[in-house]
């Protein structure tokens, strides 16, 4: 079955090619029992605004914790995320900096795949 | 982090929030697929049903392999809930087809996305995981 975990940031390497998920260790347990079976993820990213959205599939390569950037830089996508949520309306999106805890994980995958997945009629098309 | 396969009043206010929910299905081949959708519908305390309108890659991974996750957020506390559905059946007519169409079409606008709605795709609620219990912030 599948799993899905929620993220609390994406930084794409210079080759445009890999990224590092990062993600609050506590959350990830089902996602390392996961991964021992079978390599292959899914990460699903959208804007709150347009809900123009993409899907990148590829393999997971691994992980280690996160740096102390990119502790900072999760705590930045908190923030942000939260005024977005207060922005179109959602006065509870303060509650959302709360699900960010220490220590965090970066979990790198390699990108194979990717798909538009904006909500309209005949979504899902692969572009590249 | 609790785990029951009953739907809690919480959990069914979240179903009827603004926040989308996310679901995740594996074709036979292991590769996950994970999409936004408008909302999870309550059936009852054990059943929920996944609108089935553009998402085509879902109900094919659905369809095969019968097993899927909803991961759902409740608006007011940024809660988090982890359902584990089980594929049950695919109505295209009926009470819980027409009540979803209504919802659907309360939510929609005339000048972004199309609501229509092909079935009621319903699933057996297999276990329910609590991920995050939500903000303490005054």
């Amino acid at each position: 079955m599948a799993d899905i975990l929620r993220l609390s940031g994406i930084v794409v390497a210079e080759d445009r090619l890999h990224l590092d998920l990062l993600v609050p260790e506590q959350y990830a347990r089902t996602f390392f029992k996961n991964v021992a079976e079978n390599r292959k993820i899914s990460v699903l990213c959208a804007s709150v605004f347009s809900y123009e959205a993409y899907q990148v599939k590829g393999i997971y390569l691994g992980f280690r914790p996160s740096t102390p950037e990119e502790a900072e830089y999760q705590k930045n996508y908190f923030y942000g995320f939260s005024r977005s949520m207060l922005d179109i309306g959602v006065k509870s999106g303060l509650f959302f900096a709360d699900y960010y805890q220490e220590p965090s994980l970066a979990i790198r995958m390699k990108s194979e795949e990717v798909y538009d997945q904006t909500p309209k009629v005949g979504t899902g098309n692969k572009i590249s | 982090m609790s785990a029951n396969q009953y739907i809690s009043s919480a959990l069914r206010s979240a179903l009827d929030g603004v926040i989308p929910f996310v679901v995740g299905t594996c074709d036979p081949e292991g590769i996950p697929n994970i999409t936004f959708m408008s909302r999870l519908f309550y059936v009852d305390e054990q059943h929920v049903a996944i609108s089935y309108q553009f998402m085509n890659k879902t109900r094919r991974n659905l369809l095969a392999n019968s097993t899927c996750l909803a991961f759902v957020t409740s608006p007011d506390t940024m809660r988090m809930w982890k359902l584990k559905l089980q594929y049950v059946e695919e109505q295209k007519e009926g009470p819980i087809f027409e009540e979803m169409e209504m919802q659907l079409m309360a939510l929609s606008t005339p000048d972004n996305i199309s609501f229509s709605l092909y079935s009621a795709i319903i699933c057996k609620i297999l276990s329910i995981e609590e991920v995050f219990e939500g903000g303490k912030q005054a």
